[in-house]
């Protein structure tokens, strides 16, 4: 169970780091509480709302003001259609600007955008990672069972080398920036890398005696009862301002022994089912280096297996949430997708030399290329109809209380820039589901936000989940962040018009 | 009135609009501006008339409880097991922002929401570490590997990391854990590696902390002990001061003084003044991606680490050479090797490794002129006379600027095209909302201009236009300096006592890890005194408050 004094404290992006414990298994309590955690999901895309600049038509908005979605089953708007089965469960966004991705000592028009989204952090130098945590990371470190879970896992959404550009690690991370968990892009080997090596059928072997580490691990919280103890101690001798630092140090003592002490036990579903990875396809990326050099794209690239694979992965992606393996999961799509899957094999026009990113580039106004504007608008139905599946797939499954286990869960879809096409970092494309306490004003709906960032975002979404939080990242104005992180000039050519180094990066509360 | 409340008061009549805000009652803020503007960084001047200056006479100086900063605990943990085991990389690091700009701050150091947990996991880390290094660490574990072998132990590291020995209860705890660890089947290193986990997770090791008492009372030897070894070596006490303060050799002033300057000549002081130095000229350090590698090509990350070993190889060394704050303000000398020899356009030592050379001393001003801190206040790809002027302002003579207004760098301001850094500021000083802190911070940042952001001497703009480096520092010394350039402002400078009585107060705030009240004004006065009466000797500067009364006393409650 999550500790509320963790959420009284919080501060949003603070992270430090912690390792992974898989050795320490969480003690399991199925069934025992009625009670079942909070989650949260995170999908992300890039480039946007890929079609319109804010000039013209923007045929990602359902529609110009706050109001109700179209009923079930018609389209929200172009792009978003394949959510028409779900619009009765979701929140569409507009106006959050992704401001700290102006603050990059980088000219590259997507780096800074790809790893400041989630983290709302600055760009590590011109290095191609951030100086900070994700959300995902921060979020989880809060809501998990123990110390022995893990605060996140990514999922890639195809079977594709991680280690692409295109592929999404840019976004993730754990304390500091440094790398996030992300599991196997090939079904199978997710399942491994998300429950463990299966059971095995031979009797378990001659039990070993502990290492040092377990031993050290097993006495966790009694040393820390007794750490307490010599805190008390100490506190009858010091002054009074002293003691209240040694008050503050008891508290989290108490919240600590707790996580490590596996004092939460992890809440799987009563249909808790660990996929089956021996039904699954064999799926093998080979190695980007290789890719690289051949210069000839193999079948799994880009996405090309997504038909394959996909209905494996959400079934990973989910059940990872069900069987409380996890309580935070990211989803990340490759960001310039074959988009095999909704054109047909041999069929789609981003195949071989026809990427998104080329096109998008070109599509400044959907009247410069009709035709490319309606590709992009097709092939865009494979985030929604996976978003929609996610969704779904959530709500069919019984949580511990009885309601749904998309109940439970806090769903977010965004993208790492609002307008692909000039690198424009405003008005980011958000889509929500899920726990209905997060959105006051009822789901169905279209939000317009007047001027709203990322780290307001990111901040509400760690209010839902039981924080204090008001803001997330990097505080204070562009201005402050740029000298801080030595960026000379902000980019601010991507950004809204009214930017500028004295803009706060949070403009406050989310109105949902 | 002192020479400190005299400035202030010509200060007021000279500057037209209400800039300052400094004065006898200024001491609790601690607000950050944080802008290239006029920022407020909490420092004040906090001048006052009670300058006692009687070390004798100072109430005791407030020092509150404190948790090891990550940089302490680091060369704790290398003190305490004389190099043998690896600290941990997952000690908590500080957050916050500290108003005195000194890292060892209070506020920075409190337990915060997951820093339990990093303590567990960083105190782990060092006891495998010690069961590694068993046989280096404990001879008797080789041969004898008992209780009293484990007892041992405890005496000597559990002393070290305790500052003090360690009481029966204490060592009858740890013990324990060493016997049920045994009984469990641990092995002996296991048991003593459970005991080291214990030990550097209790508050003992954690905190530096003293007993308060119901009146103001002289600190005990281990306690003096340690407020020495972190004032000056960020460290804990070696067993030499150990074993004094255990047998009463640091009751009398001139016992803590003869070991302060042991200790200073120690090269354990090293990093420590260096930090100091830093912190006090907000030198950061340098890297390769604070700087943009397009307009400085020659900037990597060699060249940042050499700049970095420069700055600190520069103060150390004017502090070994008996130096004085003047030489610090002024020395034209500089520590290079081969790459700043490049970079200062100095022969390279022979040997490849580092050397003193001197430069010229026409253009260069002790650690006025480092590229390190040159290079900390600028931006990556442009000079900032803003920055340079508000670190004269606010870190050189202790003056408070307030927060620039909220919308100050969004105003856009009406310049002439490709405009100078001073037709900049012109515009800027002409504009009510600007001018009253601009007219004050801009001219000795203006001065500065001819080194560019990567501190390299570059007398000509951008556009190939000479820079005009004249101007005037409005209130300081008898009114205002007329300069001419930044070396004749730096020659100024170092001759005013206001300039002597900041390095006072920094002092004291590095020391006491806070800003100043107005009942430590005694005190500073009296390392304002020191100074004065040693021609502004470094050494004797900085062990000058550990002479104090104020400093070897526990305040009452």
């Amino acid at each position: 169970m999550m500790d509320r004094r963790r959420f009284l404290f919080g501060t949003g992006g603070a992270m430090l780091a912690i390792p992974l414990l898989e050795s320490l298994a969480p003690r399991t309590a199925r069934g025992g509480t009625n009670t079942p955690p909070k989650r949260l999901l995170v999908m992300t895309h890039g480039q946007g709302r890929l079609v319109a600049n804010g000039n013209g038509p923007d045929w990602w908005s359902p529609r110009s003001t706050t109001g109700p979605l179209p009923a079930v089953g018609t389209a929200p708007s172009t792009m978003l259609a394949a959510l028409a089965p779900i619009s009765d469960e979701i929140v569409t966004i507009d106006g959050i600007d992704n401001l700290v991705r102006h603050a990059s000592i980088m000219a590259d028009g997507h780096i800074p955008a790809h790893v400041s989204s989630l983290t709302c952090r600055a760009q590590a130098g011109d290095e191609w990672r951030s100086t900070g945590p994700s959300i995902d990371y921060v979020a989880g470190l809060r809501l998990r069972a123990s110390a022995a879970m893990r605060a996140s896992i990514v999922l890639p959404a195809s079977a594709t080398p991680y280690n692409d550009y295109g592929y999404s690690p840019l976004e993730w991370y754990g304390p500091d920036g440094t790398e996030a968990t992300v599991v196997s892009g090939n079904p199978a080997e997710a399942v491994v890398g998300i429950f463990g090596p299966p059971m095995p059928s031979e009797p378990p072997p001659e039990p070993q005696p502990p290492t040092l580490r377990e031993r050290m691990m097993a006495r966790r919280v009694d040393l820390l009862s007794g750490v307490n103890e010599q805190l008390k101690s100490l506190r009858a001798r010091v002054s009074m301002r002293d003691r209240e630092r040694l008050d503050r140090h008891a508290a989290f003592i108490e919240s600590t022994q707790a996580l490590l002490g596996g004092g939460g036990p992890t809440q799987p579903t009563t249909t808790c089912t660990r996929p089956d990875e021996t039904v699954m396809p064999h799926v093998v990326p080979a190695d980007w280096d290789e890719y690289q050099q051949s210069g000839n794209p193999p079948e799994w690239s880009r996405g090309r297996s997504d038909d394959l694979t996909w209905p494996h992965q959400l079934e990973n992606l989910v059940q990872s949430l069900a069987c409380d393996v996890v309580r935070v999961v990211g989803l990340g799509f490759h960001t310039d997708p074959a988009w095999t899957s909704e054109f047909g094999a041999g069929q789609s026009p981003f195949e071989g030399d026809g990427t998104l990113h080329d096109l998008v580039h070109g599509l400044q106004q959907v009247s410069n290329n009709p035709q490319g504007a309606d590709d992009i608008a097709t092939g865009f139905q494979s985030y929604a109809r996976k978003f929609t599946q996610v969704v779904q797939r959530l709500a069919e499954i019984e949580d511990l209380d009885g309601s749904r286990l998309l109940d439970n869960t806090l769903v977010v879809w965004v993208s790492e820039m609002g307008y692909g096409s000039d690198h424009l970092a405003w008005n980011i494309p958000v889509v929500m589901a899920g726990m209905p306490s997060a959105f006051p004003g009822g789901r169905g709906r279209h939000v317009v936000q007047n001027r709203r960032t990322m780290g307001d975002l990111w901040a509400h979404v760690l209010r839902m989940l039981g924080g204090e939080d008001t803001e997330f990242g990097e505080t204070g104005t562009l201005g402050e962040l740029a000298d801080a992180h030595g960026v000379g000039d902000l980019s601010l050519g991507a950004g809204y018009p009214g930017i500028g180094p004295d803009t706060p990066l949070h403009m406050g509360a989310l109105d949902l | 009135m002192t020479i400190r409340s005299h400035s202030l008061a010509i200060l007021a009549l000279a500057i037209p609009t209400a800039c300052y805000r400094g004065g006898a009652n200024a001491h609790a803020d601690g607000s950050d501006g944080g802008s290239e503007d006029a920022g407020d960084d909490g420092d004040d001047d906090g001048g006052s008339d009670d300058d006692g200056g009687d070390p004798g006479a100072c109430s005791p100086a407030a020092l509150d409880m404190r948790r090891m900063t990550e940089h302490q605990y680091r060369r704790a943990i290398d003190a305490i097991f004389t190099g043998h085991v690896e600290p941990s990389s997952q000690f908590p690091a500080p957050s916050g922002k500290a108003p005195t700009g000194y890292s060892t701050e209070l506020g920075l150091e409190d337990v915060g929401e997951h820093d339990v947990e990093q303590i567990v996991y960083a105190a782990e880390d060092v006891a495998e570490g010690v069961a590694g290094a068993m046989d280096d660490l404990l001879p008797c574990a080789a041969d004898e590997p008992s209780e009293a072998c484990a007892g041992e132990f405890l005496d000597v590291y559990g002393r070290r990391a305790y500052r003090r020995a360690l009481t029966d209860d204490e060592r009858a705890q740890l013990l324990a854990t060493w016997q049920a660890a045994g009984a469990d089947g641990a092995t002996f290193a296991e048991a003593v590696a459970l005991m080291v986990d214990e030990l550097l997770q209790t508050p003992q090791f954690l905190y530096v902390s003293e007993y308060a008492a119901p009146t103001a009372r002289p600190l005990e030897g281990f306690e003096i002990a340690s407020r020495l070894s972190f004032l000056l070596w960020d460290s804990i006490p070696d067993d030499e001061l150990l074993d004094l303060a255990e047998a009463g050799g640091l009751a009398e002033r001139a016992d803590v003084l003869a070991q302060a300057e042991r200790m200073l000549e120690s090269p354990n002081a090293d990093t420590t003044v260096a930090r100091l130095f830093r912190e006090w000229t907000q030198t950061k350090q340098i890297t390769v991606a604070d700087k943009s590698t397009d307009l400085f090509p020659f900037f990597d990350a060699d060249l940042a680490t050499s700049m970095n070993e420069s700055f600190d190889r520069f103060v150390v060394g004017t502090l070994r050479d008996g130096g004085s704050l003047g030489d610090v303000f002024r020395s034209s000398d500089a520590w290079v090797d081969p790459r700043m020899a490049e970079f200062f356009g100095v022969t390279a030592p022979a040997d490849g490794g580092w050397a003193r050379a001197s430069l010229d001393a026409d253009l260069y001003r002790g650690i006025w002129t480092q590229p390190a801190l040159l290079a900390s206040l600028a931006h990556s790809d442009r000079t900032s006379y803003v920055y340079r002027g508000v670190f004269v302002r606010k870190r050189v003579l202790c003056e408070t600027l307030p927060p620039p207004p909220p919308d100050a760098m969004g105003v856009p301001l009406d310049l002439p095209p490709d405009p100078t850094a001073r037709e900049e500021s012109e515009v800027r000083i002409a504009r009510a909302e600007c001018g009253a802190c601009h007219s004050i911070i801009d001219g000795p940042g203006l001065a500065l201009e001819p080194f560019d952001a990567v501190g390299r001497w570059s007398p000509t703009d951008a556009l190939g236009r000479t820079i005009d480096p004249s101007g005037t520092l409005v209130g300081v010394g008898e009114g205002s300096i007329e300069f001419t350039d930044h070396a004749d402002m730096i020659d100024q400078l170092a001759a005013v006592p206001e300039v002597e009585a900041c390095f006072a107060r920094q002092l004291f705030r590095f020391s006491m890890s806070r800003m100043e009240t107005e009942a430590d004004e005694c005190t500073i006065a009296a390392i304002e005194a020191a100074l004065a009466e040693s021609d502004g000797d470094l050494g004797t500067a900085l062990v000058a408050i550990v002479g104090t009364d104020a400093y070897r006393q526990r305040e009452a409650p």
